[in-house]
């Protein structure tokens, strides 16, 4: 299946948006840790701002990125969302009063632990009425949530917002996740090629065992390993480094027993 | 557009409060009995009542895959072996291929109890050592144990949308087989209770004191219930016998708050229409429709006007949930398997629960079930956070 890129978005320590990404995978810029911070969400009203959780403004940072880069009306927009863990520190927060005194769970916090609170409130964000989904497929998510969004492409052919993002959960339940830091990256996708296109992807499913492509730049190798989210960076690099006329392949993730393919073309 | 793909149900199964299987859920719904009780959720202090499973203290998950042992994964197992439902999965495995066979299940809390109970356990905040995140609680945990006991090898994923997770289920699998990628795809969904939803739902003043009344004029809230529930879906070439169809699916978002509804129902009316129109079939050929009918205040009503402004005020409509309670990530499995049997053995359920309808209710709620030839059944499920799927069945051809 085909299908093609108009906007793109990502964050990460040290990466706070494509620009430097992109700066940093082609060599022109070096890469230099920082701390994490989360940008608060622009889109969403004062009281909806305050009380959406990490994984909310990580996903709306990085959703909007790929939006503006784009230039398209987030109301034209479909929602495929991925997450392995939603949202760690409110799930984290919310055992922990329930274990200690459950007459005290929090309401906002219970709404908050849904899974689909990040595509929730990119919905009401962009005021966006099309059917939006939230799924997770495990440390292979992001396979899933690729071939999700080409096959609704090709089903409805409304562009998708494909959105990836994993955040730390907090003590005890730290130790049990092994997530250590943040990541999200979000593709804007469309059926047919759009203007200002980045790329064209061509999706599809190959038998055998082969292992999925790494990280082309070594700085990453430790996010790709421990965050799920970040499986998609071998194919954002791959964006970052296309030339015209070339095709770069990526080994994206295992869906079942196949290997989704992408063929990055120009 | 092409004309999408109208995939076969071949076998389905539901465990709920009422029961294993196809034969004692219809018994339920024909005799008016409902399956709630007053909670008695180990740990759930407060007045309400519940659907819930008996026996899955008793049958922990043994075996290769006993590292998947928790509630959730219990009742996924109790599921497969009601109506021999892993047996005709084996089957279809046997005369497909596992590779071109998926797998979609919904959830919204997985198998989180198993957390609950390691966090009463934990000291010096460190969990015991007996958790396993990764095979319980995690999101993706019970379509992972489903896929490796049905040997399974096509794509699984897990949709969890909260309350519609398993209704949207089924427009993943009509996509997996409209684009060539299965020929065959096991939908369904597992919810099971837990504290984060009955003391979440209590927090937002949603739950009722005693068993759920959808649609009536006192009504005070939900019951949660849990359930798991499967359906094989099958590419109509080479099917088994087709015992329903899925004649469309319609999905939507709210766009407007995370745990309320849209005052004039944009959000149920945009999933109602898109399954009408992916069918595409017209109000009056739908017989009967399945509410999403939670008994909280603002769901119902706002449903019904929905239901009103598409169909009018003639098709008959109920919610099954004061026999099952709302069972959140597996209420659209549920409903759907009562959709199906609906069609299936002629009888359309009543609403359990109501004996007064809200006067601002003006849709035809059918109070008492009654034997009805039903060809067409439309199911609503909408969650938290606005993401809607209405379901489309209709009798096989």
């Amino acid at each position: 299946m085909r299908i093609w890129l108009s906007g793109i978005g990502i964050s990460a320590a040290g990466i706070p948006d494509w620009d430097s990404a992109q700066a940093i995978v082609r060599g022109e810029r070096q890469f230099e840790n920082a701390e994490y911070s989360y940008r608060a969400p622009e889109l969403l009203s004062g009281s909806e701002r305050r009380r959406c959780p990490a994984s909310v403004k990580l996903a709306l940072d990085v959703s909007e990125q790929a939006r503006s880069m784009a230039g398209v009306e987030g109301s034209d927009l479909s929602g495929v969302f991925a997450s392995m863990t939603g949202d760690g520190p409110i799930v984290t927060r919310s055992m922990a009063t329930l274990a200690d005194n459950p007459h005290y769970l929090s309401p906002t916090d219970f709404h908050n632990s849904v899974h689909n609170a990040a595509v929730g409130y990119w919905a009401i964000a962009n005021g966006s009425r099309h059917g939006a989904t939230s799924l997770t497929a495990a440390e292979e998510s992001i396979a899933a949530a690729l071939l999700k969004a080409a096959m609704q492409l090709h089903s409805d052919n409304v562009p998708v917002m494909l959105c990836a993002y994993e955040v730390p959960f907090s003590a005890p339940l730290d130790v049990a996740v092994g997530i250590p830091v943040p990541f999200g990256a979000a593709l804007l996708l469309h059926r047919e090629k759009p203007p200002g296109c980045l790329a064209g992807l061509d999706i599809s499913l190959e038998e055998g065992d082969g292992a999925p492509s790494r990280p082309a730049r070594d700085f990453w190798s430790g996010l790709f390993d421990t965050n799920p989210a970040a499986r998609i960076i071998p194919l954002v690099e791959q964006v970052a480094l296309l030339q015209p006329g070339e095709t770069n392949v990526v080994r994206a993730g295992a869906v079942g027993s196949s290997m989704l393919t992408v063929a990055l073309t120009r | 557009m092409s004309a999408r793909v109208r995939p076969s149900i071949t076998a389905f199964t539901a465990v709920s409060c009422l029961g294993s299987g196809q034969r004692a859920t219809l018994e339920a719904l024909r005799k008016g009995s409902s399956g709630l009780r007053p909670c008695d959720f180990p740990g759930a202090d407060f007045q309400t009542h519940i659907g819930r499973v008996d026996g899955l203290e008793d049958n922990p998950v043994t075996g290769s895959l006993a590292r998947y042992d928790c509630r959730n994964n219990r009742l996924a197992e109790m599921a497969l072996l009601s109506d021999n439902f892993a047996g005709h999965v084996g089957d279809c495995v046997a005369r497909r291929g596992a590779g071109r066979i998926g797998l979609v299940l919904g959830t919204s809390t997985s198998g989180i109890h198993q957390a609950e109970r390691a966090f009463a356990e934990r000291g010096n905040d460190a969990l015991p050592d007996w958790f396993d995140y990764r095979h319980s609680q995690d999101v993706h945990a019970t379509t992972e144990f489903v896929g490796a006991r049905l040997g399974i090898e096509g794509p699984c994923m897990t949709v969890s949308t909260a309350c519609s997770s398993s209704a949207k289920v089924f427009a993943d699998a009509r996509q997996l087989i409209e684009h060539d990628i299965c020929d065959a795809v096991v939908v369904g969904g597992v919810d099971s209770l837990c504290l984060l939803t009955l003391y979440g739902f209590r927090s937002l003043e949603l739950t009722a004191p005693d068993a759920c009344r959808p649609n009536d004029a006192d009504r005070a809230g939900l019951s949660i219930g849990e359930a798991g529930g499967f359906a094989l879906l099958e590419r109509p070439s080479g099917a088994g016998q087709a015992l329903a169809v899925l004649e469309g699916v319609g999905e939507s978002s709210d766009a407007y708050h995370m745990s309320s509804p849209h005052p004039e129902g944009l959000g149920a009316l945009g999933s109602m229409r898109g399954a009408l129109g992916s069918a595409g079939l017209a109000p009056e050929q739908v017989d009967y429709i399945n509410l999403h009918g939670t008994g909280s205040k603002a769901n119902d009503l706002v449903e019904s006007r929905a239901v009103m402004s598409l169909f009018g005020g003639a098709t008959p409509c109920s919610s099954t949930k004061g026999w099952t309670g709302h069972t959140l990530g597996a209420a659209g499995i549920i409903e759907a398997v009562i959709a199906i049997l609906a069609i299936r053995d002629g009888f359309m359920p009543g609403n359990l629960g109501m004996r007064k309808l809200d006067p601002d209710i003006e849709t035809n709620v059918v109070p008492v079930g009654r034997d009805a030839d039903v060809v067409r059944v439309l199911s609503n499920s909408f969650g938290f956070g606005g993401n809607n799927c209405s379901l489309l069945f209709g009798r096989a051809a």
